[in-house]
């Protein structure tokens, strides 16, 4: 029962459902779009170490990784009127949005590549959505890990990463979307609990 | 016109690189397909859990106030 209670939580925390406090996430989106600058602030303040962290592992530099970040938010408070909850939640529609700077930063070359887990602290300091999603990409294939790693983490095409790997562009394609659907698959059974 | 197969790059857009044509090309054809747009949705809220498994870090002093000075005026 108590880790029924556990997963409960962690897919409340994962899926970015459960405000640590104030508004919800969709709230502070929608009053980003009618020009609140306050909460564009909450948002960054919810979400920017997350984006740092992407950011960080995408480009070399601290600069590089605190200007992307930026971009990423102006970039949302630009298109906040266009963000519809029905489709995409807010944590990721700004990772999606930081990944667009990324890759156009990168253009073609690998930035810094490195394991997900690097520099992970003990299980037990991770917060729980955290925990989740390290579980989750601790149980991809190597395969399919590898060639995420360098297309998520390095923003490469799949040209280029099956010229880094010497497979063809088919296999990094479906290795990608193999990948992508294991992933999917641990969400949706976490979304399954919630 | 050729027809487009979005399907095979929306794997590459939500975790790989997408050349900027290409994704130009998608980003058109997701503004006015709705299957796709839940698709690409589908599989970028999968990807995320490679962002959210990373270590959060701090944001440097003085971003915040940089980001909303950025906005500020309109932006």
């Amino acid at each position: 029962l108590r880790a029924a209670a556990r997963a409960h939580h962690e897919a409340q925390v994962i899926f970015g459902r459960r405000a640590a406090s104030g508004d919800d996430d969709v709230r502070l989106v929608e009053r980003t779009a009618a020009g609140d600058r306050d909460a564009l602030g909450e948002l960054y303040d919810r979400f920017a170490p997350l984006l740092r962290a992407l950011a960080r592992r995408m480009v070399e530099g601290e600069r590089e990784a605190e200007a992307l970040v930026q971009d990423a938010f102006v970039d949302a408070w630009r298109s906040a009127g266009r963000y519809d909850p029905a489709v995409v939640s807010v944590r990721t529609w700004l990772l999606l949005a930081l990944r667009r700077r990324a890759v156009d930063r990168i253009g073609g070359s690998a930035g810094r590549l490195a394991g997900v887990a690097e520099g992970a602290p003990p299980g037990d300091a991770l917060d729980a959505g955290r925990a989740a999603a390290l579980r989750a990409v601790s149980s991809l294939p190597p395969e399919a890990r590898e060639v995420l790693e360098l297309g998520y983490y390095g923003g490469l095409p799949a040209a280029e990463i099956a010229g880094r790997l010497g497979v063809s562009v088919e296999t990094v394609r479906a290795r990608l979307v193999a990948g992508i659907e294991h992933l999917r698959a641990r969400l949706d059974v976490l979304e399954g609990l919630s | 016109v050729t027809a487009f197969h979005p399907d095979e790059l929306l794997p590459q857009l939500v975790a790989g690189g997408i050349a900027a044509e290409d994704r130009a090309s998608m980003d058109e054809h997701l503004s006015r397909c709705p299957r796709c747009r839940m698709e690409h949705a589908r599989l970028a809220e999968a990807a995320a859990l490679l962002a959210v498994a990373l270590e959060p870090v701090p944001s440097p002093r003085g971003a915040r106030d940089r980001l909303l000075a950025a906005v500020r005026g309109g932006a």
